[in-house]
């Protein structure tokens, strides 16, 4: 395992700079369209789910096919169908009390082990407000802790710049992947706020308060990072095989669709983390304390 | 130079102590208990979607605004509705302190006590000829109150706020409604918030606990206010159709009278009562007093019973008697002052008197019960199943032990010693389990969030004695305990760091008031600290004593 960390170390290390800042640009731009191209599409850089949107919501066991669930249902406004392991979930509009009395008679009598979630459009549309109000203060007090924690401006950038990205770019893979934004996802996505800071905050530790040649710094630095992200990978796919697949080897566990949701969300964030922590943010150091470093011998410098 | 001979045993450093401490209260707090009869039980708190049971988010409609008005326009408009008739204003002379007085005279008939239920007791009528003069002596803030009332038929609170007179207004009002009604009056709105204020809010939740309480028989629900606008209510094994049916049906109130010695007469039902004020004491007598008024069926329906049965002559053997929910909630006699006043008129503003505070509130909620003090609309509910919540336990339980298996797995293979892998698991699993005491101690529900919420922090946990141990720990060896100890301090720079981040980037879920994700935000963040402060300088320090004792100890390294 050692050897392994140190082979994809080398890698990173080794890699161009022009390369390695590249890349995840690339890579951010690409995912920078995707966002759009779902904006002007749908009206929303992220496909909502019911907790922003609003409606009704019933998961239930069911001798039923998915078909003749769409025909049970055809006089209401039904939304959506899907299975998870051997359960169903049933998204419809939101409906009135009177509506909703019957539709849920017709659940009983159908389903069993019935989980129901009702949302006021109104509600949700606040919700979608204090979403984005907690999404933007978390992103920018975390930017503040980095620009405290480093006090040096080109580095703090660099890293609020790689977190942004590690959230646009899972983002733009949850509208590939289809994933929406709910409750436990917009959790996630916070979390990823902070673990993207972590190995961030390690790499430009070893930089800057090290002493010692500065690949030989990244490389060791690289090392700690992949092992930490690998053991929280491990935990998370974990976490992500028990919530979606072991309901089908072992029916007494339902699918758990939040917890689903949060870690495939995390999975991603995490991959796109590696990334822009050992290619990107690593380059741009390489090209800034190279660039400081060879200043210094016309007597300038710049920290 | 070794100095390590004269180090302190583990068991004598404080940290390694607060540690113990730590765990012991909680594996106490968690209480993990095995009997044949029950199985295995704990005293953790389930949240809902494990424990099974329903949820109901209610939305208060009320708003809140700082306004303006002309006092003048306000006495027109509202005299003009009464009356029937056009008014003649006279004068209006309002001073700084906005309090003043406004005259008008009209031809049509005035009923001051309609007057005064309208302005306030500070009305004075003057016949003049076929004419009416009336005085209306008030203040500016309590006639933009009797406006507001009127305008939109609901109760209206005035409350002060850095400086400046507030309303709150006891109904939903859009902002655009608002402004078209307070331009009527030559006004505008200067400030304007949705919601209620705190004491409506903890009006509302008192109500809301005394009914919801009786009617399911479950004491103490956990009815949590989310901002100034939202409460939100758990009902722990009880299905949504009984939630919804108790919060959205008002308890029965209603108020008979003494006829004769055993028999009680109707009077009226909770809809007659329009509005219930704060509990006041009479700084003379030291009564207390629950201030509440009624609508004009309520007001006339009282005199009526009250003159049948003779109560207006002679109020003692003629109780007034409040009934909730067919239980017997106040009774007491009619006062002279009143008994009198009922003869001749109707009364619209009542006070019930009680010897002491605590039973004014009681009242004061009791009255409510017919009501609740705002509106409220149902804005979001779920429930679900019990069964469902044993399996989601069942599945959390067994994500949490693969995870660590994993985790301790993806450790081992790095480091390859049990010396390292070892300390390093327990450590994480001693943080999971202070966790889990935290929230018995402070009564957290753990919800499938709080469960996600637990797994990140085992995540970031681990991260971080990774850190630990890779700044202290080289070629399987530790430095000598200077040097180890520097290292140490090292690594908790950046831990503290990142977990500074952490906590940052989870801090607005705390406060935006999301319900469940509170429960990710409150574990994430309580799991981060115990890991920082409690459970991760002990790993530091454990790890170097294990390492001494099997002698993996390098003089040379620096």
């Amino acid at each position: 395992m050692d050897k392994f960390y140190d082979r994809v170390s080398d890698i990173f290390v080794n890699m161009d700079e022009k390369k390695s800042v590249g890349i995840p640009v690339i890579i951010l731009i690409l995912a920078i369209v995707v966002i759009l191209s779902a904006y002007l599409l749908t009206g929303y850089p992220i496909k909502l789910g019911m907790d922003f949107v609003g409606g009704v919501q019933y998961t239930g066991n069911t001798e039923l096919s998915e078909l003749q669930i769409r025909e049970l249902f055809s006089d209401y406004p039904l939304q959506d169908v899907r299975s998870s392991g051997d359960r169903y979930i049933i998204l419809f509009e939101f409906v009135d009390k009177e509506t909703s009395d019957g539709l849920k008679r017709l659940i009983q009598q159908n389903f069993t082990n019935v989980e129901e979630k009702t949302i006021a459009p109104a509600y949700s549309k606040s919700l979608q407000q204090t979403a984005l109000k907690a999404l933007a203060i978390s992103f920018l007090g975390v930017a503040l802790v980095i620009f405290l924690l480093f006090k040096k401006i080109i580095p703090s950038i660099t890293v609020i710049a790689a977190i942004f990205s590690d959230i646009v770019i899972t983002i733009a893979f949850m509208n590939i992947l289809n994933i929406e934004l709910t409750m436990g996802t917009l959790a996630a996505i916070l979390m990823l706020i902070g673990y993207s800071a972590d190995s961030n905050v390690l790499l430009n530790d070893r930089v800057f308060k090290r002493s010692g040649e500065l690949n030989e710094k990244i490389k060791e630095a690289c090392g700690i990072g992949l092992t930490m992200t690998t053991t929280t990978l491990g935990a998370l796919v974990v976490m992500y095989i028990v919530a979606t697949y072991l309901n089908y080897i072992v029916p007494i566990v339902p699918t758990i669709p939040l917890l689903t949701q949060i870690s495939s969300v995390l999975i991603i964030g995490l991959l796109a983390d590696i990334m822009n922590t050992w290619m990107f943010n690593a380059g741009v150091l390489k090209t800034y304390v190279g660039s400081f470093t060879r200043s210094r011998k016309f007597g300038r410098r710049f920290l | 130079m070794n100095d390590d001979k004269k180090e302190t045993p583990i068991y004598k450093n404080w940290r390694f102590l607060i540690f113990v401490i730590a765990l012991a209260i909680s594996v106490i707090a968690i209480g993990p208990w095995y009997s044949a009869e029950e199985g295995f039980t704990t005293n953790l708190n389930y949240g809902l979607d494990i424990e099974g049971g329903s949820w109901i988010q209610l939305e208060l409609n009320g708003v809140m605004a700082s306004l303006d008005a002309d006092p003048k326009m306000i006495v027109q408009t509202l005299s003009e509705k009464e009356i029937g008739t056009s008014v003649n204003m006279i004068s209006s002379n309002f001073n700084q302190n906005g309090e003043g007085i406004v005259s008008f005279s009209t031809a049509g008939a005035v009923n001051s006590t309609r007057l005064e239920f309208l302005f306030g007791p500070g009305i004075s009528t003057e016949k003049s000829g076929d004419e009416t003069i009336v005085k209306v002596e008030s203040t500016k803030t309590s006639l933009i109150t009797s406006y507001l009332t009127s305008e939109f038929n609901t109760e209206v609170i005035t409350f002060w706020d850095k400086d400046s007179v507030w309303h709150e207004i006891r109904t939903k009002v859009p902002k655009e409604q608002l402004d078209a009604s307070m331009k009527k009056v030559g006004g505008s709105v200067k400030e304007y918030k949705n919601g209620v204020t705190k004491d409506t809010m903890r009006i509302t939740i008192d109500v809301l606990n005394n009914k919801l309480g009786n009617g399911l028989g479950v004491k103490d629900l956990p009815i949590r206010s989310v901002g100034d606008e939202y409460i939100l209510i758990d009902f722990a094994g009880i299905s949504l159709d009984e939630a919804e049916k108790y919060v959205s049906n008002p308890g029965k109130f209603e108020i008979r009278m003494q006829a004769t010695e055993n028999e009680t007469i109707h009077v009226l039902y909770g809809e007659s009562i329009v509005g219930v004020n704060a509990v006041v004491q009479d700084p003379r007598t030291k009564m207390w007093y629950v201030p509440f008024s009624l609508n004009d069926e309520g007001a006339v329906a009282l005199k009526e019973a009250a003159v049948k049965t003779g109560a207006t002559r002679n109020p003692i053997s003629h109780n007034l008697i409040m009934i909730l929910d067919d239980e017997e909630i106040y009774s007491a006699p009619l006062s002279f002052d009143a008994a009198d006043q009922l003869e001749r008129g109707i009364i619209y503003s009542w006070q019930a008197t009680t010897s002491g505070q605590e039973e004014a509130k009681e009242l004061q909620i009791h009255l409510r019960a017919g009501a609740l003090p705002v509106n409220v609309e149902i804005i979001g509910s779920g429930e679900a199943p019990a069964a469902l919540g044993e399996g989601f336990k069942r599945g959390s339980i067994i994500t949490a032990i693969f995870a660590m298996i994993v985790v301790g797995g993806a450790i081992y293979a790095k480091y390859k010693r049990v010396e390292i892998a070892l300390p390093m698991i327990l450590t994480s699993v001693s943080e999971v389990i202070m966790l889990l005491g935290l929230s018995v101690l402070i009564k957290q529900q753990l919800d499938l969030a709080s469960i996600a919420g637990i797994i990140a922090v085992i995540g970031t946990g681990v991260d971080h004695l990774i850190i630990i141990t890779e700044e202290t720990v080289r070629e399987g060896k530790i430095p000598s305990s200077k040097l180890y100890a520097s290292r140490l301090g090292k690594a908790f720079s950046v831990i503290f760091g990142a977990a500074a981040t952490t906590i940052i980037a989870m801090t607005p879920l705390l406060f935006l008031g999301f319900g469940s994700l509170k429960g990710f935000a409150v574990t994430t963040i309580a799991g981060v600290l115990i890991g920082i402060l409690i459970a991760r300088p002990v790993y530091g320090v454990v790890l170097h004593e294990i390492l001494m004792k099997r002698g993996f100890v390098d003089e040379k390294q620096n």
